[in-house]
């Protein structure tokens, strides 16, 4: 066998460098299968170096950097002496063998071989190891001890580490070993720290296979290091340990995580507080326990509540006589007409001349059928009412009440107390009842047929008298007091107001006209008339005006006209002018001569600027108010005067609609039907309800038909169950469930017309979603805080 | 980088901890450990701290949620993270817990709850952290704390010492203080005698063009542990719209120029500067912070992140419900009604607190491992930031890069 020899100096005695040595080395192995060089310092001696047959290098001389890398099967190194970094760098399958230490990276990226140190290595060695399972795994064997970071991401290999005159004999694998080792094998002999990868290796002792290939290999690398003395003092089993690749398997059945948080709170948390909740000094008995999002019961910050007939719809609301059109629109929807129309005569007793002819009809400005199309239709309501009979009055209670002055006011008075079984002798000035809708309306506005048949029907009324043409005295008046339970005051206003500009003499008063345009004398009108003051009594008079022969009317007033309306509208139509502002200076022979000189021609010059109450009759002890130079009875929310026995309604008290008096007349009846009764009274406090309550997008605008039938049907019974179902259909989790009741609710209107059902909640199932609240119709279901 | 080796983030070993507390210069120390003297108290803390979120503000599902997380993080994690009480007091039991030492008390201009806090500290089984004084928030500088009469139920009143539903705007300034320096050098001497001198002292300012004059008084103060400046980005439950949005500075150039300034002065390690302010606002609450701890300073303080990450508050910066000052909170996170706060699990929250950490520990290991650093943090290496912004990068000292 030739030995071929490699120097590693050249002649002069210099280095030769890695890159010239090996080219030497690699002609060299061509030639000879065994070599020896006599390196210096050289690195990658033996890189990828391989003859057929087999390739022996023998280094005598200090070795460089990666002696071995990339080696090949079939080669064999052996170094006489240590080596440097990172022996068997990617090492494929040579052999190979350092008589000394190595230092740091020793087989780092081994994939196949042998490597046998005959002392100790350096850090982070056998790292990144592979292992190819067509080739068999590679192996580093050591003598003494490793450094740290041994075996980091150790894949495949197997080491033996003998613990022999080792660097650091208390702990021979370094600090942190088999960081991310996955594959591989580790036999050491001696004493560890226990700073291994706890989630990468076990501990152990060899089983018999693993022990059996130890003992069988071990005699073959201390036979390469030469140390074949120590066979016996380091084949003991019981010295040997072996740290153990931990498989994925395991490890995801090793390590859980870190402590549930259950746990923790139950063996650690909870017990940090003496012995109970953090909270249970500041907020004792606190329930901080987890509830769910939507819950029920008493958990729930809101809750549903039904309240029907509860607020005041806005027909009721707004009409002066509070009449419950909701009310009387359901009684027609249930099919009963006579119910319907008995409740509405016990408001008032002119529902065809007032609310179906002359009031502006107060309760449909407001209807909220507007918001769907147009309001209902009140005047086709009223004058259904026409020639129902009266309902029945109550039993006698034994008492008597004057009323003095037959207008809307007197009359409700006495048509209330009479149907609650007290007596109204009513004292009228004048020839026929009825105030001014007898005396000054004009028939245009208020048909004499409808008026006639409601008189009559008022007349035919049990527990009312009615004397006419008396004239009220100071005298009379103590008399009254002292023979009647109470005194009513209902006189309107009845004097004229007028100003006393020069040529006032020539000026009819409005009032004085209507009433003799409505008689069988009508004042002479000429063909041009001018009309001071441009209020709805203005219009009435151009239009009777017209009537009655007038070519030209104009009226004037000193602000913007205040009329509005039909009366507006008929004077307009007939062709009344409006002028304003005009300042009257005198009125003359030609007619209304102003301030700034200009003059109106007028044959006629008719004056309306308001009416005042005639008191005369008043006695002293009665209290009244000065306002806008006239004198009005002061009274109270119940129309009781400064006297407790003697009350005021209508225009005495408060100028306003035929409507207002009639309110008024009833709730001075009620009062004084409570005070006899020895009852509380009490006036309507239903507050409104409001708009936003409502859903009216439920209904579907239409042209309406005019019969009472197709109103009612249009009505949104605001306030007032209309017993839909949609809550009870809408309703998520069924909460919601429909009574029948023995008894109408407490809440209704007075007569026992209520409908006998309720919608109930239950509170165990209701999760206060506020879906009834929001689809409710009629704002009957309210969401209220819990 | 190349020419110094990255780290194995993975599996090298970190030390993340940054210094709360004063650090005396070597000679000081060595001359005070020879010749006795006083130490002053420091701890070793995660950098990320879960900023003052106050007892009130907060529903008690929250808080403590929050302060079981965070016990979790340091007992069975390792991780020793701290989180700040806000103004509203700390509850007597949790003081007298082992848990205090996880906690950094607040004074603030309120004062409140801090009866209890006297009271309690002969009863103390360990100190507190920290005592955090706050002068100043950045979600609303000059304005105080706000707790609407809506939140201050029955157990909020009865721990801040104020009667039920009524409602609480602290003052902006501490009512005996008259200036900023006095400021800093009464209170934080009176609070760390108060304590026996072992519990670091901070203030909390908002951040300001004066913020550098404070910085500079507390250099000089012994017993200053550090200062927390606030940025205009910082959250709140309860503020007006005009402070929330047009006062206030932004924090990064506000810490910068406070640490440069120490810097220059040589005393960059010696007083730790922390930054709040919207770290995290928008999910990236590890780089946020990581940029300002290498602009200076050694910790951050973190809340809108906390409330989204760890209880699932529905508010982003895109949109918030905006509903905290009323009480009304669905999640039951800033409501003080029962009904409401019992939606939210403080088991969950806890949890969430852990995963939170676990995550923040691992991005930092991430942005540290490349720098070659594994057992420090890098304050103040700003070699490490760049900005695509020429004028931000002149300002704050940092490489232009684009």
């Amino acid at each position: 066998m030739t030995t071929t020899v490699v120097k590693g100096l050249d002649d002069k005695g210099q280095r030769i460098r890695s890159m010239d040595f090996e080219k030497k080395v690699r002609e060299a192995a061509v030639a000879s299968a065994h070599l020896t060089l006599e390196s210096y310092g050289q690195h990658n001696i033996g890189i990828r170096l391989q003859r057929p047959g087999g390739l022996h290098l023998q280094i005598k001389g200090p070795s460089g950097q990666r002696l071995g890398c990339m080696g090949l099967p079939g080669t064999t190194i052996v170094c006489e002496g240590p080596t440097s970094d990172d022996v068997g760098y990617l090492n494929i399958g040579a052999e190979i063998t350092v008589l000394g230490d190595a230092t740091n990276g020793a087989c780092n990226a081994m994939a196949n071989g042998k490597v046998f140190i005959g002392g100790s290595i350096g850090a982070r060695g056998l790292t990144m190891t592979k292992w190819n399972p067509d080739y068999e795994k590679p192996e580093l064997w050591i003598l003494g001890s490793t450094g740290d970071s041994f075996a980091e991401f150790n894949c495949g290999g197997t080491a033996v580490v003998c613990g022999i005159e080792a660097k650091n004999p208390s702990n021979i694998l370094g600090y942190r070993p088999c960081v991310g080792m996955v594959g591989g094998l580790i036999y050491f002999r001696g004493p560890i720290d226990d700073s291994f990868s706890k989630s990468n290796a076990r501990l152990d002792r060899p089983n018999d296979a693993q022990w059996q290939w130890l003992i069988d290999n071990l005699s073959g690398f201390l036979r390469n290091i030469r140390r074949e003395e120590l066979f016996a003092s380091i084949s003991r089993r019981e010295e040997w340990q072996v740290l153990v690749t931990v498989t994925p398997q395991e490890r995801a059945l090793m390590t859980s995580g870190p402590m549930p948080m259950a746990e923790y709170r139950n063996k650690v948390w909870n017990k940090a507080f003496g012995g109970g909740d953090p909270l249970r000094d500041l907020a004792p008995g606190l329930d901080r326990s987890i509830i769910d999002a939507i819950v029920t019961g008493d958990l729930r910050r809101k809750k549903p509540y039904w309240a029907n007939l509860e607020a005041a719809a806005p027909c009721t609301y707004y009409c002066p006589i509070h009449i419950p059109t909701v009310d009387r629109l359901r009684l027609i929807r249930e099919g009963r007409l006579d119910e319907a129309y008995e409740m509405i005569l016990r408001y008032t007793p002119l529902p065809a001349s007032v609310c179906g002819a002359v009031c502006p009809n107060l309760c449909m400005e407001n209807c909220s059928r507007r918001g769907v199309d147009a309001p209902i239709e009140m005047q086709v309501l009223g004058r259904a009412v026409g020639s129902h009979p009266a309902p029945k009055v109550a039993e006698a209670l034994g008492k008597k009440v004057a009323v003095i002055g037959g207008g809307p006011a007197g009359m409700n008075v006495a048509w209330q107390l009479a149907l609650a079984g007290i007596e109204a002798h009513i004292y009228e000035k004048d020839s026929q009842i009825g105030g001014k809708l007898a005396q000054v309306i004009p028939w245009e506005r208020l048909s004499q047929a409808i008026w006639d048949v409601e008189i009559q029907r008022f007349l035919s009324m049990p527990n009312i008298k009615v004397n006419l043409n008396v004239d009220m005295t100071k005298e009379l008046f103590a008399k009254l007091q002292e023979s009647y339970d109470y005194v009513v005051i209902a006189v309107g206003t009845h004097e004229p107001r007028r100003i006393p500009f020069p040529g006032h003499e020539r000026v009819v008063t409005a009032l004085d006209f209507l009433k003799k345009a409505k008689s069988d004398m009508p004042l002479p009108v000429g063909r041009e008339v001018v009309i001071i003051g441009a209020g709805n009594v203005g219009c009435d008079v151009a239009c009777e005006a017209y009537r009655l022969g007038a070519e030209k009317v104009t009226l004037v007033d000193i602000q913007k006209p205040l009329a509005f309306g039909k009366e507006k509208e008929a004077a307009e139509a007939l062709g009344a002018v409006f002028r304003w502002p005009v300042m009257t200076k005198e009125v003359t022979g030609e007619g209304l001569v102003m301030n700034t000189g200009e003059v109106i021609p007028a044959q006629t010059v008719i004056i309306s600027i308001g009416d005042v109450p005639a008191l005369a009759f008043l006695p002293d002890a009665i209290e009244t108010v000065s306002v806008g130079g006239a004198s009005w009875i002061t009274t109270d929310k119940a129309h009781v005067t400064s006297h407790a026995r003697v009350l005021a309604v209508g225009d005495v008290e408060k100028p306003g609609l035929a409507t207002n008096a009639l309110g008024a007349g009833k709730t001075a009846a009620e009062f004084i039907v409570a005070s006899i009764k020895g009852i509380e009274w009490r006036p309507f406090t239903k507050q409104l309800i409001p708009q936003q309550a409502l859903t009216i997008t439920h209904y579907t605008p239409d042209i309406p038909g005019s019969s009472e039938t197709e109103q009612a049907d249009r009505c949104l019974s605001c306030a007032a169950c209309r017993d839909c179902h949609l809550c009870e259909t809408i309703c998520p989790t069924g909460a919601i469930s429909r009574n029948d009741l023995e008894f109408g609710s407490k809440m209704g209107y007075q007569f026992g017309l209520e409908g006998s059902f309720e919608y109930v909640s239950d509170d165990k199932k209701c999760i206060a979603c506020g879906f009834c609240a929001a689809t409710c119709p009629c704002g009957i279901w309210t969401m209220n805080a819990f | 980088m190349l020419t110094d080796p990255a780290l194995d983030a993975g599996r090298h070993e970190f030390n993340l901890t940054t210094t709360l507390g004063r650090v005396l210069s070597p000679e000081d120390f060595l001359d005070r450990t020879i010749n006795g003297g006083w130490i002053p108290p420091t701890r070793e803390i995660f950098p990320f701290v879960i900023g003052s979120m106050s007892f009130g503000a907060l529903s008690p599902n929250m808080w403590l949620g929050l302060l079981q997380g965070v016990a979790y993080c340091n007992e069975v994690l390792g991780i020793p993270v701290v989180m700040c009480t806000g103004e509203g007091g700390c509850p007597p039991w949790v003081l007298r817990s082992p848990y205090l030492k996880y906690i950094i008390l607040q004074i603030a201009s309120g004062y409140f709850g801090w009866d209890e806090i006297i009271r309690a500290i002969p009863e103390m089984q360990c100190d507190p952290a920290a005592i955090e004084i706050k002068y100043g928030q950045g979600a609303k500088p000059g304005d105080g704390g706000l707790l609407m009469w809506y939140k201050v139920s029955k157990l909020i009143a009865r721990l801040r010492g104020v009667p039920e539903s009524v409602d609480l705007p602290s003052p902006p300034v501490h009512q005996t203080l008259y200036s900023i320096e006095e400021s800093v050098m009464k209170m934080v001497q009176t609070m760390s005698t108060a304590f026996g001198h072992k519990v670091p002292i901070y203030p909390k300012i908002s951040a300001s063009t004066s913020a550098k004059a404070v910085l500079n008084n507390l250099v000089r103060n012994p017993f200053a542990a550090g200062l927390l400046i606030d940025g205009i980005d910082g959250g709140t439950g309860a503020a007006y719209n005009i402070s929330m949005d047009a006062t206030g500075h932004p924090v990064a150039s506000c810490v910068r120029e406070c640490y440069l300034d120490l810097a220059a002065q040589g005393k960059q390690n010696e007083i730790p500067i922390f930054a709040a302010g919207g770290i995290g606002k928008n999910g990236n609450v590890a780089q946020n912070g990581m940029a300002l701890i290498m602009l200076g300073a050694s910790g951050v303080h973190i809340g809108k992140y906390i409330m989204q990450a760890a209880a699932g508050c529905l508010g982003n910066e895109k949109n918030r419900c905006n509903v905290c000052n009323l009480g009304i909170c669905p999640k039951g996170i800033t409501s003080q009604n029962p009904k409401l706060y019992r939606r939210l699990d403080p088991d969950l929250v806890a949890e969430r607190v852990a995963d939170v950490f676990m995550a923040i520990r691992t991005e930092v290991k991430k942005i540290m491992a490349p720098l070659g650093r594994s057992q420090s943090l890098p304050i103040g290496m700003s070699d490490a930031l760049g900005i695509a912004d020429k004028d931000a990068a002149d300002l704050l000292k940092i490489s232009y890069i684009c």
